[in-house]
């Protein structure tokens, strides 16, 4: 009779494992991955104003991990920019992605040179991505002294 | 038996399906959210002089300036005022710290001159020069910065042998082309014989002052003029 009394817990084990594999979100087929909290981004220091008609610039970030496991990012799939003075210097034609990040985030994502790989709990792990960005040389006149803003968008997976 | 077997082959079938299941599996992660760069703001030139560089009836002007401590710049605008009339003239200099211009010559016309920093479409405000040029009937003023003013000798200044409390001594015939002159009632010696072209000032009040005047000449020069630097002990 043990076998019998046993097989509804393991049917149960089996079931309840089933569903914590199954957390909707993007998955492997019946037993894919889950989805973790989003983890958020924030700048990692005060912008310094450095940019000029021309220059490029590395993107830093910090990014906090509320999940209890590491979670390492991988590709930014979004990035876009605004400035604080849109009317005379509108963030999306002054300050430009690089061309290569551009393409490939139009192609799904572009793969960070160096992913990011963010502790459980970490409340900021600094990232950066070398040479994201640049003031367009036409940038306008009225583009001195702006500061922008980019959002970005990562994708990963636990670590 | 049947049933059994049927539990025998769910746990090997629940086995085979969560094991490689939990092997493989993970967790996918998103992050959102912004971060900041900031462009900077231009610097401009500094200390933009603008003056005559030619005699009448030339009215060349050359500006000069310091350059902006931006790397970036890649140039500067200058522009020029005319007055009467406000006609603006407005160029272009690549680099360099130095131009030259030649305005329209006329009495009672004046120029006033500016300059500022470009790169791109950006300029900086622009910084007006620290004088103004005007043509007048002499012509284009001001001129270039003077030399430093010598030292007034003030009374001495007509003296060629001047003693102080001493006395001067000329011991041939030496040709002295000016006063000749002693304070505190001492001697000149050795004139005539020696020749001075002015007059012999000794112990008056012409001499005493001339002396006093060249020692003030002598403090002034010394004050302008830098020291050698002492050795550090």
């Amino acid at each position: 009779m043990l076998p019998l009394v046993g097989a509804p817990v393991l049917l149960a084990l089996g079931t309840t494992a089933h569903a914590y594999w199954s957390t909707p979100g993007s998955g492997e087929g019946q037993a894919g991955a889950g989805t973790s909290a989003t983890l958020p981004v924030t700048a990692s220091s005060p912008a310094t104003a450095s940019l000029y008609p021309g220059a490029t610039s590395d993107l830093s970030f910090s990014v906090a991990n509320p999940n209890p496991y590491a979670v390492s990012l991988t590709k930014l799939t979004a990035a876009t920019v605004s400035s604080s003075y849109e009317a005379g210097c509108p963030g999306a034609t002054s300050l430009l992605l690089a061309e290569p990040v551009r393409t490939a985030i139009a192609s799904g994502g572009y793969q960070l040179p160096n992913p990011v790989l963010v502790p459980a709990g970490h409340p900021g792990t600094v990232g950066s991505i070398p040479a994201l960005v640049t003031l367009s040389a036409q940038a306008p006149d009225a583009c001195q002294g702006v500061s922008f803003t980019v959002t970005l968008d990562f994708s990963g997976s636990q670590a | 038996m049947i049933v059994r077997r049927w539990l025998t082959v769910l746990v090997a079938a629940l086995s085979l399906v969560l094991v490689p299941t939990a092997a493989r599996a993970l967790w996918s992660a998103s992050a959102v959210g912004t971060t900041s760069v900031a462009a900077t703001t231009m610097r401009n030139a500094s200390a933009l002089t603008a003056s005559c560089t030619s005699a009448a009836p030339d009215s060349t002007v050359t500006l000069t300036w310091s350059p902006s401590p931006d790397a970036f710049v890649g140039g500067y605008q200058l522009v020029r005022t005319d007055s009467p009339g406000g006609a603006q003239t407005t160029w272009t200099a690549a680099a360099g710290t130095t131009q030259t211009d030649a305005p329209p010559v006329g009495a009672g016309r004046s120029y006033t001159y500016a300059i500022q920093a470009t790169s791109g479409a950006w300029r900086t405000p622009w910084l007006a020069a620290d004088a103004a040029p005007a043509y007048t009937a002499d012509g284009c003023s001001p001129a270039p910065a003077p030399a430093p003013a010598p030292s007034s000798l003030m009374s001495a200044a007509s003296f060629s042998a001047r003693g102080g409390a001493g006395e001067v001594t000329s011991t041939g015939a030496t040709p002295v082309s000016g006063d000749v002159g002693v304070a505190d009632e001492q001697t000149v010696v050795g004139f005539p014989t020696g020749e001075a072209s002015g007059t012999g000032q000794v112990g008056d009040a012409a001499a005493d002052q001339a002396h006093q005047d060249r020692a003030a000449a002598d403090d002034e020069a010394e004050a302008e003029q830098p020291r050698a630097s002492s050795p550090e002990t």
